[in-house]
């Protein structure tokens, strides 16, 4: 690793400015509006594919508000976002591996 | 060797986090690689539960059982709670402790309702006839949501550690870097329940 890039990430880990009390109220108002847009699609009825489709969204839109701000990924070490994103590609890795020994195995009956 | 000479940690000071070889902290580097363990140990049991969410055998369904306007009031609780675990770390980061403790004790207390909501939908379930053996979607929809209470219930334990570290004068504001780990543990925590109350709460509908 070169000196600059040591230096970079030094930088990220201790060097960055955490963002204001405000503007934490307004994620929290952003996660908020997202929640109750979530819960008013269990009362609408809509086609499973589109329930399913706009939920994923607003479920993502809420993680990478929770990510990104309260846990401070926007602004910190690149190697901590790295670490995250590994395990959730673990978790959904272990999803794709159970589903196919339950349910793809089961179906060609190996 | 000249990597070596930037890489070297500055002088240590008392009770504070310094960065290690790396460049970054080691306990909040250590925080992070304990919680991607935890998107493991959460994405096994949420296949879990998706894979058996249909086995009910004569037990309710999620469909019949859930109520998801309660549910609805938990998920702001714990969303109130990551709001006001920032505000703490934040007071604490600027110097205003006693700030930071009303923030940090605020925090405890809506995880603790968060709670005793998770105890209340356990109780009134088991009144319905959802024990933890009815079926196998029971058991896995325990066991993910009791995994979810206990990890709450041990955040609490640590943000009490902090506020009475605090209200002795032990958490300087040098050390505010812990309260920003306990804070990680505490936003994984409700991340993961973002994660819940959308994949097996709102989903429940058609089951």
């Amino acid at each position: 690793m070169s000196d600059a890039a040591i230096d970079t990430d030094v930088e990220h880990a201790g060097g960055h400015d955490h963002p204001s009390d405000l503007d934490y109220v307004k994620v929290f108002v952003a996660l908020l509006v997202l929640t109750a847009i979530e819960v008013a699609t269990f009362f609408i009825d809509m086609p499973t594919p589109m329930l399913i489709g706009s939920l994923g969204i607003l479920m993502s839109v809420k993680i990478y508000l929770i990510a990104g701000w309260f846990m401070h990924l926007r602004v910190d070490n690149r190697l901590f976002t790295r670490f995250f994103i590994t395990g959730i590609i673990g978790a959904v890795t272990v999803y794709l591996i159970m589903l196919s020994t339950f349910v793809l195995w089961d179906t060609f009956d190996f | 060797m000249a990597d070596t000479a930037t890489l070297e940690a500055p002088p240590a000071k008392a009770g504070h986090h310094q960065p290690g070889t790396t460049g970054m902290s080691n306990q909040k580097l250590a925080m992070w690689v304990f919680l991607a363990s935890e998107c493991l140990l959460f994405g096994g049991l949420i296949s879990t539960y998706l894979l058996y969410r249909d086995t009910t055998l004569d037990g309710p369904t999620a469909g019949e059982i859930f109520d998801i306007p309660f549910t609805s009031v938990s998920s702001f609780v714990l969303l109130m709670s990551s709001l006001t675990m920032v505000l703490a770390l934040s007071a604490i980061t600027r110097g205003d402790h006693p700030r930071g403790r009303l923030w940090l004790l605020t925090t405890a207390l809506l995880g603790a309702v968060f709670i005793g909501g998770q105890v209340y939908e356990f109780t009134t379930f088991y009144r319905e006839g959802l024990g933890y053996t009815t079926s196998p979607f029971s058991s896995a929809f325990f066991t993910l949501t009791g995994f979810h209470g206990v990890h709450v219930s041990l955040g609490i334990v640590m943000l009490m550690s902090l506020y009475i570290s605090s209200a002795r004068g032990k958490l300087r504001t040098e050390q505010s870097e812990t309260v920003e780990i306990v804070g990680l543990y505490w936003h994984f925590v409700d991340l993961v329940w973002v994660l819940i109350f959308t994949i097996i709460y709102l989903t429940a509908r058609g089951i």
